[in-house]
Protein backbone atom coordinates (compact mmCIF):
# COMPACT_ATOMS: atom_id res chain seq x y z
CA UNK A 1 0.00 0.00 0.00
CA UNK A 2 2.80 2.46 -1.17
CA UNK A 3 1.70 6.36 -1.32
CA UNK A 4 4.63 6.67 -3.89
CA UNK A 5 6.75 4.25 -5.85
CA UNK A 6 9.52 4.69 -7.60
CA UNK A 7 11.18 1.77 -9.81
CA UNK A 8 14.65 2.25 -11.61
CA UNK A 9 13.84 6.06 -13.01
CA UNK A 10 16.19 7.67 -15.08
CA UNK A 11 16.25 11.61 -15.69
CA UNK A 12 18.20 12.67 -19.03
CA UNK A 13 18.86 15.92 -20.42
CA UNK A 14 20.48 17.34 -23.48
CA UNK A 15 24.00 18.06 -21.69
CA UNK A 16 23.90 15.58 -18.24
CA UNK A 17 21.87 12.65 -16.40
CA UNK A 18 20.21 14.25 -13.74
CA UNK A 19 18.84 11.16 -11.73
CA UNK A 20 20.10 7.29 -12.31
CA UNK A 21 18.51 4.27 -11.07
CA UNK A 22 16.20 5.89 -8.70
CA UNK A 23 13.96 3.60 -6.99
CA UNK A 24 11.80 4.77 -3.92
CA UNK A 25 9.01 3.34 -2.01
CA UNK A 26 7.13 5.58 0.61
CA UNK A 27 4.23 4.40 3.19
CA UNK A 28 1.85 6.36 4.41
CA UNK A 29 2.02 8.69 7.49
CA UNK A 30 5.69 9.00 7.62
CA UNK A 31 8.43 11.93 7.26
CA UNK A 32 10.58 10.72 4.07
CA UNK A 33 14.33 12.78 4.21
CA UNK A 34 15.86 13.02 0.34
CA UNK A 35 19.25 14.92 1.41
CA UNK A 36 22.14 15.80 -0.88
CA UNK A 37 24.14 19.11 -1.44
CA UNK A 38 23.20 21.16 -4.58
CA UNK A 39 23.28 19.53 -7.96
CA UNK A 40 22.15 16.18 -6.69
CA UNK A 41 19.33 15.88 -8.25
CA UNK A 42 16.61 16.53 -5.31
CA UNK A 43 15.08 19.08 -7.25
CA UNK A 44 14.84 16.94 -10.86
CA UNK A 45 13.37 14.19 -8.60
CA UNK A 46 10.86 16.81 -7.21
CA UNK A 47 9.96 17.82 -10.31
CA UNK A 48 9.27 13.98 -11.35
CA UNK A 49 6.90 13.11 -8.96
CA UNK A 50 5.28 16.29 -9.04
CA UNK A 51 4.03 16.23 -12.29
CA UNK A 52 6.04 18.95 -13.92
CA UNK A 53 8.53 16.70 -16.10
CA UNK A 54 8.80 13.17 -17.87
CA UNK A 55 11.13 10.73 -16.99
CA UNK A 56 13.73 9.15 -19.53
CA UNK A 57 13.49 5.86 -18.06
CA UNK A 58 11.51 4.24 -15.44
CA UNK A 59 8.29 4.24 -13.42
CA UNK A 60 6.69 6.44 -10.75
CA UNK A 61 3.56 5.62 -9.18
CA UNK A 62 1.28 7.90 -7.17
CA UNK A 63 -1.11 6.88 -5.56
CA UNK A 64 -1.23 3.44 -8.20
CA UNK A 65 -1.57 5.97 -11.03
CA UNK A 66 1.43 8.32 -13.35
CA UNK A 67 1.63 11.71 -12.29
CA UNK A 68 -1.28 13.49 -14.49
CA UNK A 69 -4.16 15.28 -13.42
CA UNK A 70 -5.41 12.88 -10.84
CA UNK A 71 -2.66 12.42 -8.54
CA UNK A 72 -2.19 16.51 -8.50
CA UNK A 73 -5.26 16.53 -6.76
CA UNK A 74 -4.00 14.54 -3.81
CA UNK A 75 -0.51 16.04 -3.31
CA UNK A 76 0.84 19.28 -3.09
CA UNK A 77 4.31 20.72 -4.19
CA UNK A 78 6.79 23.47 -2.44
CA UNK A 79 9.05 24.13 -5.26
CA UNK A 80 12.32 26.65 -4.82
CA UNK A 81 11.85 30.11 -6.02
CA UNK A 82 9.24 32.46 -5.90
CA UNK A 83 6.83 30.31 -6.90
CA UNK A 84 3.81 32.82 -5.99
CA UNK A 85 2.65 35.67 -8.63
CA UNK A 86 4.11 38.84 -7.04
CA UNK A 87 1.56 41.18 -6.35
CA UNK A 88 -0.74 38.83 -4.62
CA UNK A 89 -1.14 39.83 -1.32
CA UNK A 90 -2.32 36.87 1.83
CA UNK A 91 -6.14 37.01 0.68
CA UNK A 92 -4.91 36.72 -2.87
CA UNK A 93 -3.13 34.16 -2.55
CA UNK A 94 -5.64 32.30 0.14
CA UNK A 95 -8.47 32.55 -2.37
CA UNK A 96 -6.77 31.75 -5.35
CA UNK A 97 -4.82 28.58 -4.54
CA UNK A 98 -7.61 27.83 -2.15
CA UNK A 99 -9.95 27.71 -5.33
CA UNK A 100 -7.48 25.42 -7.49
CA UNK A 101 -6.62 22.75 -4.76
CA UNK A 102 -9.65 20.29 -4.54
CA UNK A 103 -9.38 19.32 -0.44
CA UNK A 104 -8.28 23.04 1.17
CA UNK A 105 -8.73 24.12 4.03
CA UNK A 106 -9.93 27.24 4.48
CA UNK A 107 -9.92 27.12 8.26
CA UNK A 108 -6.49 25.45 8.44
CA UNK A 109 -5.19 28.61 6.39
CA UNK A 110 -6.05 30.87 8.92
CA UNK A 111 -4.58 29.50 11.62
CA UNK A 112 -1.43 29.36 9.52
CA UNK A 113 -1.38 32.73 8.61
CA UNK A 114 -1.72 33.71 12.39
CA UNK A 115 0.78 31.30 13.42
CA UNK A 116 3.47 31.36 10.89
CA UNK A 117 2.86 35.74 11.46
CA UNK A 118 2.63 36.32 7.70
CA UNK A 119 1.85 40.04 7.21
CA UNK A 120 -1.53 40.23 5.65
CA UNK A 121 -1.10 43.67 3.47
CA UNK A 122 1.70 43.19 2.07
CA UNK A 123 2.10 41.91 -1.72
CA UNK A 124 4.29 38.85 -2.28
CA UNK A 125 7.37 40.51 -3.51
CA UNK A 126 7.75 42.54 -0.75
CA UNK A 127 8.06 40.08 1.72
CA UNK A 128 11.55 39.27 2.84
CA UNK A 129 12.89 35.61 1.19
CA UNK A 130 12.32 34.08 5.18
CA UNK A 131 8.37 35.25 4.45
CA UNK A 132 8.21 34.22 1.47
CA UNK A 133 9.10 30.84 2.36
CA UNK A 134 6.60 31.14 5.01
CA UNK A 135 3.60 32.39 2.16
CA UNK A 136 4.38 28.51 0.64
CA UNK A 137 4.51 26.83 3.23
CA UNK A 138 0.95 28.33 4.16
CA UNK A 139 -0.08 26.96 0.83
CA UNK A 140 1.27 23.73 1.25
CA UNK A 141 -0.24 22.73 4.59
CA UNK A 142 -3.58 24.07 3.86
CA UNK A 143 -4.11 22.34 0.36
CA UNK A 144 -5.86 19.33 1.95
CA UNK A 145 -3.11 17.00 0.17
CA UNK A 146 -1.78 13.79 1.10
CA UNK A 147 1.33 13.47 -0.33
CA UNK A 148 3.31 17.38 0.62
CA UNK A 149 6.55 17.31 -1.12
CA UNK A 150 8.81 20.29 0.34
CA UNK A 151 11.79 20.76 -2.25
CA UNK A 152 14.71 22.81 0.05
CA UNK A 153 12.19 24.26 1.97
CA UNK A 154 15.23 25.99 4.38
CA UNK A 155 17.87 27.06 2.21
CA UNK A 156 18.62 30.67 2.23
CA UNK A 157 16.54 31.51 4.64
CA UNK A 158 17.03 33.29 7.76
CA UNK A 159 17.19 31.35 11.33
CA UNK A 160 14.08 32.78 12.64
CA UNK A 161 12.08 32.30 9.54
CA UNK A 162 14.11 28.27 9.51
CA UNK A 163 12.77 27.81 13.03
CA UNK A 164 8.89 28.48 12.44
CA UNK A 165 8.91 26.37 9.31
CA UNK A 166 10.27 23.68 11.18
CA UNK A 167 8.03 24.26 14.10
CA UNK A 168 5.26 24.11 11.61
CA UNK A 169 6.18 20.90 10.47
CA UNK A 170 6.22 19.62 13.71
CA UNK A 171 2.92 21.20 14.51
CA UNK A 172 0.54 21.07 11.43
CA UNK A 173 2.18 17.81 10.06
CA UNK A 174 -0.62 14.68 10.31
CA UNK A 175 0.74 11.63 10.16
CA UNK A 176 -3.05 10.16 10.12
CA UNK A 177 -3.67 12.18 6.89
CA UNK A 178 -0.15 13.33 5.14
CA UNK A 179 2.83 11.93 4.47
CA UNK A 180 5.99 14.27 3.68
CA UNK A 181 9.19 13.95 1.52
CA UNK A 182 11.61 16.84 2.46
CA UNK A 183 14.82 17.44 0.41
CA UNK A 184 17.39 19.50 2.42
CA UNK A 185 20.91 20.01 2.66
CA UNK A 186 20.47 21.67 5.67
CA UNK A 187 20.08 18.43 7.97
CA UNK A 188 20.98 19.40 11.80
CA UNK A 189 17.72 21.77 12.25
CA UNK A 190 15.79 19.26 10.79
CA UNK A 191 16.83 15.85 11.45
CA UNK A 192 15.10 14.70 14.23
CA UNK A 193 11.56 14.36 12.21
CA UNK A 194 12.43 12.18 9.55
CA UNK A 195 11.74 8.53 9.58
CA UNK A 196 13.23 7.43 6.55
CA UNK A 197 16.01 8.70 4.52
CA UNK A 198 17.52 8.48 1.19
CA UNK A 199 21.06 9.86 0.63
CA UNK A 200 20.90 11.54 -3.29
CA UNK A 201 25.17 12.19 -4.73
CA UNK A 202 25.19 12.70 -8.02
CA UNK A 203 21.85 11.55 -8.96
CA UNK A 204 21.78 7.94 -7.55
CA UNK A 205 20.77 7.05 -4.26
CA UNK A 206 24.18 6.18 -1.99
CA UNK A 207 22.27 5.12 1.45
CA UNK A 208 18.73 4.76 2.55
CA UNK A 209 17.48 3.27 5.67
CA UNK A 210 15.44 4.28 8.43
CA UNK A 211 16.80 7.68 10.65
CA UNK A 212 17.23 6.15 13.89
CA UNK A 213 18.79 2.77 12.68
CA UNK A 214 20.95 4.28 11.00
CA UNK A 215 21.86 6.17 14.04
CA UNK A 216 22.43 2.94 15.84
CA UNK A 217 24.47 1.54 12.88
CA UNK A 218 27.08 4.34 12.27
CA UNK A 219 26.51 5.69 16.10
CA UNK A 220 26.07 9.51 14.12
CA UNK A 221 23.69 11.81 13.55
CA UNK A 222 22.34 12.27 9.97
CA UNK A 223 24.37 15.18 9.65
CA UNK A 224 27.77 13.16 9.96
CA UNK A 225 26.56 10.47 8.01
CA UNK A 226 25.90 12.98 5.37
CA UNK A 227 29.00 14.34 5.46
CA UNK A 228 30.86 11.34 5.17
CA UNK A 229 28.92 9.52 2.13
CA UNK A 230 28.26 12.41 -0.15
CA UNK B 1 14.01 19.57 24.44
CA UNK B 2 17.20 18.22 23.37
CA UNK B 3 18.29 15.26 21.77
CA UNK B 4 21.87 13.52 20.93
CA UNK B 5 21.24 13.10 17.58
CA UNK B 6 23.87 10.68 17.22
CA UNK B 7 21.39 8.06 19.46
CA UNK B 8 18.17 6.52 17.92
CA UNK B 9 15.52 9.28 19.07
CA UNK B 10 13.45 7.03 20.12
CA UNK B 11 15.51 4.86 22.84
CA UNK B 12 16.06 8.14 24.04
CA UNK B 13 12.07 8.68 24.21
CA UNK B 14 11.62 5.66 26.27
CA UNK B 15 14.66 7.04 28.58
CA UNK B 16 13.38 10.14 29.20
CA UNK B 17 9.33 8.33 29.96
CA UNK B 18 11.09 6.19 32.22
CA UNK B 19 13.03 8.96 33.95
CA UNK B 20 9.56 10.50 34.41
CA UNK B 21 8.30 7.63 36.44
CA UNK B 22 11.37 7.60 38.37
CA UNK B 23 11.51 11.16 39.12
CA UNK B 24 7.71 10.64 40.26
CA UNK B 25 6.62 13.15 37.69
CA UNK B 26 4.13 10.59 36.72
CA UNK B 27 3.09 8.06 39.25
CA UNK B 28 1.79 4.14 38.57
CA UNK B 29 -1.60 4.25 36.99
CA UNK B 30 -0.73 8.19 35.86
CA UNK B 31 -1.93 9.09 32.18
CA UNK B 32 0.63 10.33 30.35
CA UNK B 33 0.77 12.52 27.04
CA UNK B 34 -0.44 11.03 23.87
CA UNK B 35 1.85 10.54 21.32
CA UNK B 36 0.60 13.62 19.18
CA UNK B 37 0.54 15.61 22.64
CA UNK B 38 3.97 14.10 23.43
CA UNK B 39 5.14 14.65 19.77
CA UNK B 40 4.47 18.40 19.86
CA UNK B 41 5.84 19.18 23.04
CA UNK B 42 9.01 17.59 22.41
CA UNK B 43 9.50 18.68 18.92
CA UNK B 44 9.96 15.18 17.39
CA UNK B 45 8.03 13.15 14.82
CA UNK B 46 4.82 11.31 16.23
CA UNK B 47 5.79 8.31 14.38
CA UNK B 48 8.91 7.79 16.76
CA UNK B 49 7.52 8.53 19.94
CA UNK B 50 4.29 6.19 18.62
CA UNK B 51 7.65 3.96 18.34
CA UNK B 52 8.86 4.56 21.81
CA UNK B 53 5.62 4.05 23.32
CA UNK B 54 5.34 0.36 21.40
CA UNK B 55 8.56 -0.58 22.44
CA UNK B 56 7.46 0.48 26.11
CA UNK B 57 4.09 -0.74 26.20
CA UNK B 58 6.08 -4.18 25.01
CA UNK B 59 8.14 -3.84 28.26
CA UNK B 60 4.92 -3.66 29.91
CA UNK B 61 6.10 0.20 31.46
CA UNK B 62 2.68 1.27 29.60
CA UNK B 63 -0.57 0.19 29.27
CA UNK B 64 -2.98 1.73 26.27
CA UNK B 65 -6.36 1.85 26.98
CA UNK B 66 -9.12 1.73 24.03
CA UNK B 67 -10.83 4.96 24.11
CA UNK B 68 -9.10 6.05 27.26
CA UNK B 69 -5.20 7.28 26.39
CA UNK B 70 -2.11 5.32 27.71
CA UNK B 71 -1.56 5.00 31.26
CA UNK B 72 1.99 4.40 33.22
CA UNK B 73 1.55 0.74 34.67
CA UNK B 74 -0.10 -0.02 38.05
CA UNK B 75 2.19 -2.74 38.50
CA UNK B 76 4.98 -1.38 40.82
CA UNK B 77 6.97 -4.35 40.27
CA UNK B 78 7.41 -3.80 36.86
CA UNK B 79 8.57 -0.28 37.35
CA UNK B 80 10.69 -1.29 40.35
CA UNK B 81 12.44 -4.43 37.91
CA UNK B 82 13.14 -1.67 35.08
CA UNK B 83 14.62 1.29 38.05
CA UNK B 84 17.13 -1.63 39.01
CA UNK B 85 17.94 -2.40 35.43
CA UNK B 86 18.68 1.18 34.28
CA UNK B 87 20.59 1.55 37.53
CA UNK B 88 22.70 -1.11 36.96
CA UNK B 89 23.40 -0.39 33.62
CA UNK B 90 24.02 3.59 35.01
CA UNK B 91 26.25 2.14 37.11
CA UNK B 92 28.55 0.40 34.51
CA UNK B 93 28.69 3.07 32.36
CA UNK B 94 29.64 4.77 35.53
CA UNK B 95 32.60 2.71 36.35
CA UNK B 96 33.83 2.50 33.07
CA UNK B 97 33.87 6.59 33.13
CA UNK B 98 36.18 5.88 36.11
CA UNK B 99 38.51 3.70 34.14
CA UNK B 100 39.13 5.79 32.19
CA UNK B 101 39.84 8.62 34.50
CA UNK B 102 42.44 5.98 35.64
CA UNK B 103 41.11 5.76 38.99
CA UNK B 104 42.54 2.99 40.40
CA UNK B 105 40.49 -0.69 40.29
CA UNK B 106 40.11 -1.53 44.30
CA UNK B 107 38.53 1.92 44.73
CA UNK B 108 36.59 1.19 41.81
CA UNK B 109 34.84 -2.08 43.45
CA UNK B 110 35.01 -0.20 46.21
CA UNK B 111 32.68 2.53 44.94
CA UNK B 112 30.92 -0.13 43.33
CA UNK B 113 29.86 -2.24 46.27
CA UNK B 114 28.47 1.22 47.94
CA UNK B 115 26.33 2.22 45.06
CA UNK B 116 25.08 -1.38 44.62
CA UNK B 117 23.64 -1.33 48.12
CA UNK B 118 22.05 1.95 47.74
CA UNK C 1 -15.85 25.36 -14.19
CA UNK C 2 -14.74 27.25 -11.18
CA UNK C 3 -11.25 27.07 -11.86
CA UNK C 4 -11.86 28.59 -14.80
CA UNK C 5 -13.51 31.59 -13.25
CA UNK C 6 -10.52 31.96 -10.50
CA UNK C 7 -8.09 31.49 -13.37
CA UNK C 8 -10.13 34.35 -15.91
CA UNK C 9 -10.34 36.64 -12.58
CA UNK C 10 -6.54 36.26 -11.76
CA UNK C 11 -5.73 37.29 -15.61
CA UNK C 12 -7.60 40.49 -15.50
CA UNK C 13 -6.37 41.49 -12.45
CA UNK C 14 -2.70 41.23 -13.50
CA UNK C 15 -3.83 43.02 -16.68
CA UNK C 16 -5.59 45.30 -15.23
CA UNK C 17 -2.87 47.78 -14.86
CA UNK C 18 -2.82 47.74 -19.19
CA UNK C 19 -6.06 47.70 -19.77
CA UNK C 20 -6.64 50.95 -17.85
CA UNK C 21 -3.24 52.27 -19.04
CA UNK C 22 -3.44 51.24 -22.48
CA UNK C 23 -6.99 52.93 -22.80
CA UNK C 24 -6.19 56.29 -21.64
CA UNK C 25 -3.95 55.82 -23.85
CA UNK C 26 -6.20 55.75 -26.68
CA UNK C 27 -8.72 57.90 -25.36
CA UNK C 28 -5.91 60.80 -25.30
CA UNK C 29 -5.11 60.00 -28.96
CA UNK C 30 -8.12 60.12 -29.89
CA UNK C 31 -9.34 62.96 -27.97
CA UNK C 32 -7.06 64.88 -29.64
CA UNK C 33 -7.36 64.38 -33.07
CA UNK C 34 -11.07 64.84 -31.85
CA UNK C 35 -10.45 68.34 -30.77
CA UNK C 36 -7.55 69.07 -33.90
CA UNK C 37 -9.19 67.72 -37.07
CA UNK C 38 -11.90 70.08 -37.84
CA UNK C 39 -8.88 72.66 -38.12
CA UNK C 40 -6.83 69.89 -40.24
CA UNK C 41 -7.38 69.06 -44.06
CA UNK C 42 -10.45 67.71 -44.98
CA UNK C 43 -10.28 63.73 -44.33
CA UNK C 44 -7.09 63.77 -42.89
CA UNK C 45 -8.09 63.68 -39.40
CA UNK C 46 -10.59 60.53 -40.13
CA UNK C 47 -7.65 58.58 -41.11
CA UNK C 48 -5.45 59.65 -38.41
CA UNK C 49 -7.98 58.83 -36.45
CA UNK C 50 -8.10 54.98 -37.94
CA UNK C 51 -4.52 54.59 -38.09
CA UNK C 52 -4.61 53.17 -34.32
CA UNK C 53 -7.38 50.39 -35.55
CA UNK C 54 -4.30 49.21 -37.79
CA UNK C 55 -1.93 48.49 -35.12
CA UNK C 56 -4.98 46.15 -33.27
CA UNK C 57 -3.84 43.18 -35.08
CA UNK C 58 -0.56 43.53 -34.45
CA UNK C 59 -0.83 44.40 -30.81
CA UNK C 60 -3.13 41.30 -30.80
CA UNK C 61 -0.60 38.88 -32.04
CA UNK C 62 2.34 40.19 -29.79
CA UNK C 63 0.51 40.05 -26.76
CA UNK C 64 -1.08 36.48 -27.82
CA UNK C 65 2.43 35.56 -28.53
CA UNK C 66 3.90 37.02 -25.08
CA UNK C 67 1.08 36.26 -22.62
CA UNK C 68 1.81 32.31 -22.76
CA UNK C 69 5.51 32.97 -21.97
CA UNK C 70 6.54 32.28 -18.73
CA UNK C 71 7.01 35.50 -17.45
CA UNK C 72 8.41 34.06 -13.67
CA UNK C 73 9.21 30.46 -14.73
CA UNK C 74 8.73 29.57 -11.12
CA UNK C 75 4.88 30.51 -10.89
CA UNK C 76 4.44 28.85 -13.47
CA UNK C 77 5.66 25.86 -12.67
CA UNK C 78 3.79 25.82 -9.26
CA UNK C 79 0.74 26.32 -11.01
CA UNK C 80 1.63 23.19 -13.17
CA UNK C 81 1.63 21.57 -10.10
CA UNK C 82 -2.05 21.92 -9.31
CA UNK C 83 -4.83 20.34 -10.75
CA UNK C 84 -5.37 22.73 -13.19
CA UNK C 85 -6.04 21.62 -16.90
CA UNK C 86 -3.26 23.84 -18.97
CA UNK C 87 -6.57 24.41 -21.73
CA UNK C 88 -8.17 26.16 -18.83
CA UNK C 89 -5.24 28.62 -18.64
CA UNK C 90 -4.64 28.88 -22.57
CA UNK C 91 -8.62 29.75 -22.29
CA UNK C 92 -8.50 32.01 -19.26
CA UNK C 93 -5.61 33.83 -21.51
CA UNK C 94 -7.60 34.05 -24.61
CA UNK C 95 -10.82 35.68 -23.19
CA UNK C 96 -9.14 38.01 -21.40
CA UNK C 97 -6.87 38.83 -24.92
CA UNK C 98 -10.38 38.78 -26.32
CA UNK C 99 -11.82 41.16 -23.44
CA UNK C 100 -8.99 43.46 -24.36
CA UNK C 101 -9.02 43.91 -27.93
CA UNK C 102 -12.78 44.59 -27.73
CA UNK C 103 -12.10 47.11 -25.51
CA UNK C 104 -9.38 49.05 -27.64
CA UNK C 105 -11.05 48.29 -30.87
CA UNK C 106 -14.21 49.81 -29.02
CA UNK C 107 -12.74 53.24 -27.37
CA UNK C 108 -11.10 53.24 -31.31
CA UNK C 109 -14.16 52.89 -33.45
CA UNK C 110 -16.67 55.06 -31.07
CA UNK C 111 -14.28 57.64 -31.53
CA UNK C 112 -13.75 57.46 -34.96
CA UNK C 113 -17.46 57.85 -35.13
CA UNK C 114 -17.27 60.78 -33.33
CA UNK C 115 -14.67 62.00 -35.64
CA UNK C 116 -15.53 61.61 -39.01
CA UNK C 117 -18.38 64.47 -38.79
CA UNK C 118 -15.98 66.82 -37.64
CA UNK C 119 -13.12 65.42 -39.69
CA UNK C 120 -14.70 65.78 -43.27
CA UNK C 121 -17.14 67.75 -42.53
CA UNK C 122 -20.17 65.84 -43.78
CA UNK C 123 -23.35 65.26 -42.18
CA UNK C 124 -22.93 61.63 -40.87
CA UNK C 125 -25.54 60.26 -39.22
CA UNK C 126 -23.33 57.11 -37.11
CA UNK C 127 -26.33 55.00 -35.71
CA UNK C 128 -26.02 52.05 -33.18
CA UNK C 129 -26.68 49.10 -35.20
CA UNK C 130 -23.37 49.85 -37.96
CA UNK C 131 -21.09 50.18 -35.09
CA UNK C 132 -22.01 47.66 -33.05
CA UNK C 133 -21.18 45.58 -36.58
CA UNK C 134 -18.34 47.37 -36.97
CA UNK C 135 -17.11 47.10 -33.57
CA UNK C 136 -17.65 43.33 -32.98
CA UNK C 137 -16.44 42.47 -36.09
CA UNK C 138 -12.92 44.45 -35.60
CA UNK C 139 -13.06 43.39 -32.11
CA UNK C 140 -13.42 39.50 -32.74
CA UNK C 141 -11.26 39.67 -36.35
CA UNK C 142 -8.52 41.22 -34.09
CA UNK C 143 -8.93 39.11 -31.11
CA UNK C 144 -8.48 36.09 -34.21
CA UNK C 145 -5.06 37.45 -34.95
CA UNK C 146 -4.13 37.02 -31.13
CA UNK C 147 -5.46 33.22 -30.90
CA UNK C 148 -3.62 32.39 -33.85
CA UNK C 149 -0.27 33.73 -32.49
CA UNK C 150 -1.49 31.75 -29.34
CA UNK C 151 -1.72 28.67 -31.05
CA UNK C 152 2.13 29.42 -33.08
CA UNK C 153 3.69 29.72 -29.58
CA UNK C 154 1.87 26.42 -28.19
CA UNK C 155 3.04 25.02 -31.47
CA UNK C 156 6.81 26.35 -30.96
CA UNK C 157 6.97 24.83 -27.74
CA UNK C 158 6.47 21.48 -29.11
CA UNK C 159 10.05 21.66 -30.75
CA UNK C 160 13.08 21.82 -29.39
CA UNK C 161 15.58 23.95 -31.58
CA UNK C 162 14.55 27.31 -33.95
CA UNK C 163 11.09 27.64 -32.24
CA UNK C 164 10.64 31.60 -33.24
CA UNK C 165 10.71 30.35 -36.47
CA UNK C 166 8.46 27.08 -36.58
CA UNK C 167 5.80 29.50 -34.74
CA UNK C 168 6.29 32.28 -37.67
CA UNK C 169 5.71 29.68 -40.51
CA UNK C 170 2.44 27.89 -38.15
CA UNK C 171 1.14 31.67 -37.98
CA UNK C 172 1.56 32.81 -41.75
CA UNK C 173 0.37 28.97 -42.87
CA UNK C 174 -2.57 29.85 -41.03
CA UNK C 175 -3.44 33.09 -42.65
CA UNK C 176 -2.60 32.02 -46.18
CA UNK C 177 -5.12 28.75 -45.50
CA UNK C 178 -7.77 31.24 -44.35
CA UNK C 179 -7.18 33.87 -46.84
CA UNK C 180 -7.02 31.29 -49.86
CA UNK C 181 -10.96 29.75 -48.48
CA UNK C 182 -12.31 32.94 -47.41
CA UNK C 183 -10.97 34.72 -50.86
CA UNK C 184 -13.85 37.44 -51.30
CA UNK C 185 -13.85 38.43 -47.82
CA UNK C 186 -10.26 38.36 -48.43
CA UNK C 187 -11.13 40.99 -50.90
CA UNK C 188 -12.93 43.20 -48.01
CA UNK C 189 -10.24 42.63 -45.72
CA UNK C 190 -8.03 44.74 -47.86
CA UNK C 191 -10.46 47.03 -48.83
CA UNK C 192 -11.37 47.96 -45.05
CA UNK C 193 -7.64 49.17 -44.52
CA UNK C 194 -8.20 51.80 -46.66
CA UNK C 195 -11.51 52.84 -45.95
CA UNK C 196 -11.62 57.00 -46.02
CA UNK C 197 -14.77 58.43 -46.21
CA UNK C 198 -18.15 57.67 -44.83
CA UNK C 199 -19.99 56.22 -47.04
CA UNK C 200 -17.33 53.15 -47.07
CA UNK C 201 -18.63 52.21 -43.90
CA UNK C 202 -21.21 50.52 -45.95
CA UNK C 203 -18.37 47.97 -47.15
CA UNK C 204 -17.71 47.61 -43.54
CA UNK C 205 -20.75 46.85 -42.46
CA UNK C 206 -20.59 43.89 -45.30
CA UNK C 207 -17.47 42.85 -44.30
CA UNK C 208 -18.78 42.46 -40.58
CA UNK C 209 -18.59 38.86 -41.36
CA UNK C 210 -15.75 38.54 -42.10
CA UNK C 211 -14.47 39.45 -38.55
CA UNK C 212 -16.80 36.42 -37.27
CA UNK C 213 -15.53 34.15 -39.80
CA UNK C 214 -11.93 34.71 -39.31
CA UNK C 215 -12.66 34.54 -35.25
CA UNK C 216 -14.36 31.14 -35.19
CA UNK C 217 -11.52 29.92 -37.94
CA UNK C 218 -8.53 31.25 -35.44
CA UNK C 219 -10.84 29.05 -32.28
CA UNK C 220 -10.20 26.26 -34.62
CA UNK C 221 -6.89 26.63 -35.30
CA UNK C 222 -6.38 27.38 -31.23
CA UNK C 223 -7.83 24.09 -30.33
CA UNK C 224 -5.44 22.35 -32.97
CA UNK C 225 -2.21 23.59 -31.28
CA UNK C 226 -3.61 22.87 -27.98
CA UNK C 227 -4.29 19.30 -29.08
CA UNK C 228 -1.16 18.77 -30.37
CA UNK C 229 0.72 21.10 -27.32
CA UNK C 230 -0.90 18.24 -24.99
CA UNK C 231 -0.17 15.30 -26.59
CA UNK C 232 3.71 16.48 -26.87
CA UNK C 233 4.17 18.10 -23.76
CA UNK C 234 1.62 17.29 -21.07
CA UNK C 235 2.05 15.73 -18.05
Amino acid sequence: MSILKIEKLYKKFPKTVALKNISMYLTPGRCYGVLGPNGSGKSTLFRLIAGLERPSKGKIEIFGEKPGYETKRKLAYLGEGDTVYPWMKTHDVIRFYGSLYPFWNHGLAQNLVEFLEIPRNKRFSELSKGFRARVKLLILFSSGAELLLLDDPLSGIDPASREKIVKTLYNFWNPTHQTLLVSTHIISEIETIFDYVYFLSKGEIVLKGEADDLRKRYKKSMDEIAREVL
Amino acid sequence: MRFDIERPIYLQIEERVKGWVFAGVYGPGDRVPSVRELAKKMKVNPNTVAKAYYELEREGFLVTKRGEGTFITKDEKTIEKERKRMLSYRIKKFVEDLKELGINERKIEKIKKMMEEI
Amino acid sequence: MKEFYTLLKKELREERGWIIGAGIFLLGLEGYIFFKSPSWERGAGAILSILPLVSVPLVSVIWGYSRLFARERNTQFFIFSLPVRKELIILSKAVVLLFEILIFTGIILFSVFLILPRATKELVKPDFISFLKVWLSYGFGGAGFGFLSMGAYLVSRCIRRVRGVVGFIFFIISLLIYLNFFKSLGKFFAQRIFYMVRDKIKEIYIGGSFGGGFFIFSIIILSLAILIFKRRMEV
